[in-house]
């Protein structure tokens, strides 16, 4: 995909993921429930933090009109997932996104230091592959079918 | 100035009292040859006595307040010694008086004082440094957890993905090889879940509180053997009495125990899991007995090993972390853990727990 040419406000689901391929896992597992549209990929935090707050990169963007949910890593390089987190539910233009984080880990205390941020939800990705599948298309269907957001 | 010294002093002190009276009798004989009368003899006498007792008052007083001043510092100091080992952290009682002192008890308090700090100094590096380690293997079962499961996720998908897309160009042979590498993605997964699930185990604050343990067994053998199951074991649960302990953990124990018990024995033709405690002194001990597969007391001491299984995956699935979880717990609560077992006959677990919470670490 071109960014340039790309149409922000269409973007529904932004991937924030490093790993290219979790990044192929997960839009393989998106678009096996047909949920594989208007996926935009970021793969640091910063250049997440770029498109959710429309600077740089991303300056084009309308920020009035957010994704209708955010998935993010935890691990990532230059500004890591817990940092981007904060930054997006401490501002009030962006703290009303649903933001999902989809990591490896179980560690307590990001369990712990992600909802107190106040993140929407907490998935761990399964090792296996069918599990993940499954994990990520409830998580999709929810989050863009079923939750109502404040997007239109 | 040093107790020797001191003593020399008081030595004199007293010397002064003989020297004192020879004083005296000397000025006596000197009057007597001036010619003095009876009356006058008997004046000085009395006087003489009054002084001599008084002498020897003051001598008494300095003894006392020598004394005093020796021994009571060493009380305090003996005080502050057995407090110190019982409780090194509080501080110490001020000792200016007998600390400022010149002579060896102050240089005692001194030394004590000086000792005592670097002890605790000591005792707080080794706190520091309990604490770094604890971080680094935090950071390191976090980078397992994330770092380890990306690539065997990765391994997995596009295993399964060849399987989706190409799969008209794998034969038979070439299926079950792909099957063989998902087996092992998959597998490699739960052991890595398993260690990190032991390590934190090990990490783990513990809970403790008054545990129904009746009650708690009951709900382990309802998770596991869903009533009305037409094939499930003949499990009888005896006295169980209540332990203080963390409940959590104790089920975990029980939850690893009785899914053994069903496991090893689930070949047999009519399964029996007997599940009883008694109370000895200030323990339970628990026990769990099945007459399943058992094992042979040579490897007893193996069976609680992390990852160590005594039968073949084939035979009975698991990764071998059970056990070493239930060791881990029972053990965290200052209980021990004990097996028997006869091959082909069955194998009884046990464990102790303690009834209070006093007296145990």
């Amino acid at each position: 995909m071109d960014d340039n040419n790309k149409n922000w406000s269409e973007v529904e689901l932004l991937l924030v993921e490093d790993n290219p391929n979790d990044v192929e896992l997960t839009l393989r597992a998106l678009r096996k429930h047909n949920l594989a549209n208007h996926i935009h990929t970021v793969e640091d935090g910063e250049e997440a933090l770029e498109f959710i707050f429309c600077t740089d990169r991303y300056a084009g963007r309308d920020i009035h009109i957010p994704p209708r949910v955010i998935l993010l890593d935890l691990k990532l390089p230059k500004v890591s997932g817990l940092e981007v987190l904060k930054k997006i539910k401490s501002d009030e233009r962006t703290k009303t996104i649903p933001v999902v984080v989809l990591t490896s880990s179980e560690e307590a205390s990001d369990l712990k230091e992600a909802y107190l941020l106040g993140v929407n939800s907490y998935l761990v990705k399964p090792v296996d592959f069918e599990d993940f599948i499954k994990v990520l298309g409830k998580a999709g269907l929810y989050w863009l079918l079923i939750n109502k957001s404040l997007r239109w | 100035m040093n107790i020797a010294n001191k003593t020399v002093l008081v030595l004199i002190a007293f010397a002064l009292v003989p020297l004192t009276l020879a004083a005296v009798f000397a000025y006596e004989i000197e009057k007597r040859q001036i010619g003095i009368t009876q009356a006058q003899l008997a004046d000085m006498q009395s006087a003489f006595l009054l002084f001599a007792f008084m002498i020897a008052l003051l001598s008494i007083f300095a003894g006392l307040f020598m004394a005093k001043r020796l021994t009571d510092p060493l009380r305090l100091l003996a005080a502050a010694v057995a407090d110190f080992a019982v409780h090194p952290d509080k501080p110490l009682p001020p000792l200016l008086a007998a600390a400022s002192r010149d002579d060896e008890v102050g240089i005692v308090w001194n030394e004590f004082h000086v000792m005592s700090e670097k002890i605790l100094h000591y005792h707080q590096d080794l706190e520091d440094e309990v604490k770094k380690r604890t971080e680094e293997l935090e950071s390191f079962s976090y980078s397992v957890s994330h770092d380890l499961r990306a690539p065997l996720r990765a391994m997995d998908g596009f295993v399964k993905m060849l399987e989706e897309e190409y799969s008209a160009s794998f034969d038979e042979e070439g299926k079950r090889m792909l099957a063989v590498i998902h087996t092992n993605a998959k597998q490699m997964g739960k052991l890595i879940d398993d260690l990190l699930a032991f390590s934190r185990l090990g990490r783990q604050e513990i809970k403790k509180a008054p545990v129904a343990m009746e009650a708690l067994v009951r709900s382990v053998e309802g998770d596991l053997q869903p009533s009305g199951s037409d094939r499930g074991a003949d499990i009888r649960i005896g006295d169980l009495p209540d332990a203080h302990a963390d409940a959590s953990m104790i089920q975990l124990v029980w939850t690893n125990l009785l899914s053994n018990a069903l496991k090893f024995s689930r070949s047999r033709e009519k399964a029996r899991i007997e599940i009883g405690g008694r109370v000895e002194g200030d323990h339970v001990v628990y026990f769990i007995r099945d007459n399943g597969v058992g094992f042979d007391m040579k490897y007893v001491d193996k069976l609680f090993n992390v990852f160590q299984r005594l039968h073949a995956v084939k035979d009975f699935e698991g990764t071998g972390i059970g056990l070493a979880n239930v060791k881990r717990i029972v053990e965290r609560h200052g209980g021990e853990v004990r097996a028997e077992g006869v091959v082909d006959e069955g194998a009884a677990f046990y464990f102790t727990l303690p009834t209070s919470g006093s007296g145990t670490t």
